[in-house]
C-alpha cells in the first residue's frame, strides 16, 4: 500500500507543476476555480488509473509475474529519467499575470499528465490491493496535491516547480530500485 | 499644509523593486520578494502590474517623467540626465535587463513619449513630411538611449552636462551638421 501511495504521489507531480504555475500567475485566489481545475486532474487521473488496471488485467497473467515485475521496473526507471531530464531542461517561468484559467488547456494537460497514472495502473495490477482503494487514493491524492500546489504557487511563487519535478523523479527511481532489490532477493 | 504625502500601492511596489535592485540583479528578483518588501502578499502585485518588467518600466517612468515637471524640452532633457547621473548604479543594473523586455526598449518608449509630447506642445505637423511623427520620435529616442547606455556603462565619469552638450549637438545639428563642423575645425 505504501508503494502504491508513493507512486500516486509521484504521478501527481505533473499536475502539481501545472497548478503551481497557475497559482503563481493569478492575482486572486479563487477557490472555486482552483477546485474545478484540480477536480479535472483528479477525475482524469482516476480514469487513467482504471484504464491502466484494466490493461494490466488483460495483458498480464500469473505466468507473466516475473515479466510484469521487470516491465514495471523498466517503466519506472524510464519515467524517472524522463522527468529528471525534463525538469533539468525546464526554463524558469517568467511570473506574469494570467488570471484566466482555461478549462480546455487544463483538460488537455490532465490527459497528458494522466499517462503516468495509466502506467502505474498497469504496474499495480495483481499486487493484492482492491482497485477501488487504488482509485480512491489516486483521486484524493491528486485533488489535494493540485489544490495545495496552486496555493503554494499563489503565496510563494513558482520557484518550487523544479523541486516537485526532482522529487517525482526521485520517487520513481527509489520505487524502481526497491522492486529490483526485492526481485533479486 | 500636508504633513505627509500619500503614497499609492503602485508606488510602494515600485519603491520595493528599486530597493531590491540595490541588493540583487533584476533577473533574480521574484514577485514574492517585491511583495514582502512592500509588505503585501504576492497577489497584490498583480493588481497593479502585469509582471516585474512593467514594474520596472513604471519605476523608470516615475524617475524620468513623474518627478520632472518641465515643458521645455532642453531643460527636461537636462533634468533627465541629472537623474541618470545621481542614480547611475541603479541604471547600470537596468541596462543589464536584456532580451524581449529589455530596459533599452522600455527607455526608448518613455523617451519617444517625451519627444511626442514636445512635438504636440510645439504644434509640429508631420502631415507634409515623408516621415511620421512616430518614426521621428523613435529614431531620436533610440539615439538618446544609445548615448545614455554608453555613458552609464563606461567607466569614465563624464559629467551629465558634457553628455547634455553632446546630445544637443546630435539632436540639433544632426550627422551632416556635425560632420561639416568637424571639417571646418580640421581646416
Amino acid at each position: 500500500m505504501f508503494r502504491c501511495i508513493l507512486l500516486l504521489v509521484a504521478a501527481s507531480s505533473d499536475s502539481d507543476i501545472y497548478m503551481l504555475e497557475k497559482g503563481a500567475t493569478t492575482n486572486q485566489l479563487k477557490v472555486k476555480t482552483l477546485f474545478t481545475h484540480s477536480l479535472i486532474f483528479a477525475v482524469v487521473s482516476v480514469l487513467m488509473t482504471f484504464l491502466g488496471l484494466m490493461i494490466g488485467k488483460l495483458i498480464l497473467n500469473e505466468k507473466m509475474v516475473l515479466l510484469h515485475e521487470m516491465i514495471t521496473i523498466l517503466i519506472f526507471l524510464c519515467i524517472s529519467a524522463i522527468i529528471f531530464v525534463r525538469t533539468f531542461r525546464k526554463e524558469k517561468i517568467i511570473e506574469r499575470l494570467k488570471p484566466e484559467m482555461d478549462l480546455k488547456t487544463t483538460l488537455k494537460q490532465s490527459i497528458l499528465t494522466g499517462i503516468d497514472f495509466l502506467l502505474i495502473g498497469v504496474s499495480l495490477t495483481g499486487i493484492g490491493i482492491a482497485p477501488i482503494y487504488i482509485l480512491f487514493a489516486a483521486f484524493l491524492l491528486n485533488l489535494s496535491s493540485s489544490l495545495s500546489a496552486s496555493c503554494i504557487g499563489y503565496y510563494l511563487g513558482a520557484d518550487y516547480q523544479k523541486a516537485f519535478g526532482y522529487l517525482s523523479a526521485l520517487i520513481y527511481f527509489v520505487v524502481a530500485n526497491i522492486e529490483l532489490i526485492s526481485l533479486v532477493l | 499644509m500636508e504633513l505627509y504625502k500619500r503614497i499609492s500601492m503602485k508606488d510602494m511596489l515600485a519603491q520595493a523593486l528599486y530597493l531590491l535592485m540595490e541588493e540583487m540583479p533584476f533577473e533574480k528578483i521574484t514577485i514574492k520578494q517585491i511583495g514582502v518588501k512592500a509588505g503585501v502578499i504576492r497577489g497584490t502585485f498583480y493588481n497593479h502590474f502585469y509582471d516585474k518588467y512593467e514594474a520596472l518600466e513604471y519605476l523608470t517612468y516615475t524617475l524620468l517623467v513623474g518627478s520632472i515637471e518641465e515643458d521645455n524640452f532642453r531643460i527636461r532633457l537636462k533634468r533627465i540626465l541629472e537623474v541618470f547621473q545621481t542614480q547611475k548604479e541603479f541604471f547600470k543594473k537596468c541596462f543589464q535587463v536584456e532580451g524581449q523586455n529589455s530596459f533599452e526598449m522600455m527607455l526608448s518608449h518613455i523617451l519617444a513619449e517625451i519627444l511626442m509630447n514636445y512635438l504636440e506642445v510645439e504644434k509640429v505637423d508631420f502631415q507634409k513630411s515623408s516621415m511620421s511623427s512616430k518614426d521621428f520620435t523613435a529614431i531620436h529616442a533610440n539615439m538618446i538611449v544609445y548615448v545614455l547606455k554608453n555613458w552609464i556603462l563606461k567607466k569614465d565619469n563624464l559629467n551629465y552636462e558634457v553628455i547634455y552638450e553632446q546630445l544637443l549637438q546630435l539632436l540639433g545639428k544632426g550627422a551632416k551638421g556635425m560632420i561639416d563642423e568637424l571639417k571646418e575645425i580640421q581646416e
